[in-house]
């Protein structure tokens, strides 16, 4: 006996997983006959999707020498059915299958994009510094309208993000401290102490970090931009170094403001512990800082700026190189990011080193 | 199908439409035409619901498109298919995944059939299979159109706005593309609106068009209607497509 499957109704896309189940069903039943017939009488609408459904099983048919035949199919259908018919594609899905040998290659791959990315921004590093000595013997090629136009908004824009954020650091630290230092019965040591640890490590460091937070991402996007709209290549072509004319500005903008913008973060977080010890402990403005006079040395906050210029190196290097890596508009995003968390990532560590050999060298 | 009624706009001081009506009719392949900032695309734009429509109206499905409900929008989205001049393909999916999400989104179907009827319309638009899982920056650009197009047909949409469908691309392909969009029309019964500026399409592809000159509507007709009308303006449009072809 010979089956027949009944197309009925709207093969539509909305309304179609209704009869995937049916048409399923009635392939398995069939799958070993000789001969089917699909009847297309009661069929009302059938769009792309329902048709190619319908072909889906067509072709299972035919792949195993079932012979299906088609009934009362209106020249609509039927054009519909040969049109897609003619450009119907079955890819089998691939599973990904994770294996060992998968693991390997991967290490394997990225060991080798990571020392060819070391490679490249090794070059990099090189090729920024014989320009810059390049520049020092070339001073009028030095681009200063752009290099103060950095500063500018890498320095003076952040100013108030830097007063405030240090402005509390400063407070809750002399805070803390003070109430800690009172069950001895020695708040007052409270003022070096702070004071010190503040404009060594404190200070520098989250200027630094704040920097990189606002500039390292703002370097990458930017240079990113460029790079994509194909600005970087018309400067190549017009034979506009692009190192002398955006990466050097936002270096050097970088390494001359960090030192400044770390004083000022030290007397901002000095004026966050006045406050509080003014309030909290009730040492009067000109005590604290007789006392600061008279036990913080100058050092303390020369080392802190001393360190500045190389966090301003470290971040403007960073953004600028994950710039310049981005190859298409769906990597800004990816790479931004990059450049921050790397960034941050170096401060801490190389804060930590400075850190150290500073101690051990009494400095 | 739409019907753009007094259509006026204007951005601060320049006006981009004053008075435009026209009406696009069932099945046929309109062309807006007009040169560069004569208003093309903001009108495509209003038709599509991207750009705020600021005094006149503009019928779509027979809805209008001023004060449309919620669900007559959804209605009408899901009925049209656009395509971008620069394909706007998903930069994080690959083709196929670009082609099924809509399906994905607006259907309960299994994963194989949408995935049958995104490399079928691939095939369709004259992409091979391995083009399937390749990403949109590793396309070229006529190859981001035709990605683009089959998205926009994912649903069988019974009207198409292509912006500049042929820009960009080589006289061979954007041949092959005009042909493409002309074959389609017949075959699925598409109404297609697009903007062109390529003198190839206006002669053989387009059924009817309109021309936009200094934010008027200056003709509607076939470009047998316009070549012989003694209008100025339009025989130097058209002239000038030619002589920018020529080119």
């Amino acid at each position: 006996m010979i089956e027949t499957f009944h197309i009925s109704g709207h093969w539509e896309y909305h309304k179609l997983d209704a009869f995937i189940h049916a048409i399923e069903e009635f392939y398995s039943k069939t799958k070993n006959s000789s001969k089917v017939i699909f009847d297309f009488s009661d069929a009302k609408e059938i769009d792309s999707s329902g048709i190619i459904l319908i072909i889906k099983f067509l072709t299972l048919y035919k792949r195993n020498n079932i012979e299906v035949k088609i009934e009362n199919i209106s020249s609509k259908h039927q054009d519909m059915l040969d049109l897609y018919f003619e450009n119907y594609v079955h890819v089998d899905i691939i599973n990904a299958d994770v294996t060992q040998t998968r693991l390997l290659e991967d290490i394997g791959k990225n060991t080798i994009e990571r020392g060819e990315n070391f490679l490249h921004f090794t070059f990099f590093i090189g090729r920024l510094f014989s320009m810059f000595i390049y520049l020092l013997f070339h001073p009028s090629k030095i681009r200063f309208k752009a290099l103060i136009n950095q500063m500018d908004i890498a320095a003076i824009q952040i100013l108030p993000i830097i007063a405030l954020a240090l402005f509390l650091v400063g407070f809750v630290t002399a805070y803390q401290g003070a109430d800690q230092l009172n069950n001895f019965g020695a708040a007052i040591i409270v003022i070096e102490m702070s004071t010190m640890s503040m404009f060594r490590e404190i200070a520098p460091f989250l200027a630094a970090v704040i920097v990189a937070g606002r500039s390292a991402s703002s370097y990458t996007a930017q240079i990113a931009t460029m790079k994509i709209s194909e600005e970087i290549s018309a400067m190549r072509t017009m034979g506009f170094d692009v190192d002398i004319f955006l990466i050097l500005p936002r270096v050097l903008a970088l390494i001359f403001v960090m030192p400044l913008l770390v004083f000022f973060a030290d007397m901002a977080s000095l004026l966050g512990e006045m406050v509080i010890v003014k309030y909290h402990l009730g040492i009067p403005y000109a005590q604290f800082l007789d006392r600061i006079y008279e036990y913080v040395e100058i050092r303390h906050i020369l080392l802190g700026i001393f360190k500045a210029p190389l966090f301003g190196l470290l971040i403007a290097i960073i953004g600028c190189y994950r710039g310049l890596q981005v190859r298409s508009g769906t990597d800004i995003g990816r790479y931004t990011t990059k450049a921050v968390v790397d960034s941050i990532f170096w401060l801490i560590i190389i804060n930590a080193l400075i850190s150290l050999l500073s101690i051990e060298l009494g400095f | 199908m739409i019907e753009v009624k007094n259509l006026s706009t204007a951005f601060g001081k320049k006006i981009v439409h004053d008075d435009i009506s026209l009406d696009i009719k069932k099945g046929e392949i309109f062309g807006i035409l007009g040169g560069s900032g004569s208003g093309k695309t903001v009108l495509l734009r209003q038709m599509i619901m991207l750009d705020e429509i600021q005094k006149g109206n503009i019928t779509i499905f027979g809805h209008a498109i001023k004060n449309m409900s919620p669900r007559h929008v959804e209605y009408v989205k899901r009925n049209w298919g656009v395509l971008f001049q620069f394909g706007a393909l998903f930069s994080s999916m690959n083709v196929v995944e670009n082609i099924s999400i809509m399906l994905k989104e607006y259907t309960k179907l299994p994963q194989d059939i949408i995935q049958d009827i995104a490399y079928t319309k691939m095939h369709m638009v004259g992409l091979e299979s391995h083009v399937g899982k390749l990403y949109p920056e590793e396309l070229s650009g006529g190859m981001k159109k035709r990605a683009a197009l089959a998205r926009s047909l994912a649903l069988d949409p019974d009207l198409l706005f292509l912006d500049e469908p042929t820009s960009g691309l080589d006289p061979a392909s954007a041949k092959a593309f005009d042909e493409l969009i002309k074959e389609l029309r017949d075959l699925l019964g598409l109404t297609v609106v697009m903007i062109t500026h390529e003198v190839n399409t206006i002669e053989n592809v387009l059924d009817r068009f309109c021309i936009l000159s200094n934010a008027k509507l200056v003709f509607t007709g076939n470009y047998t209607e316009a070549l012989n009308t003694n209008n100025d303006t339009i025989h130097k449009f058209l002239k000038q497509s030619k002589d920018h072809l020529g080119k």
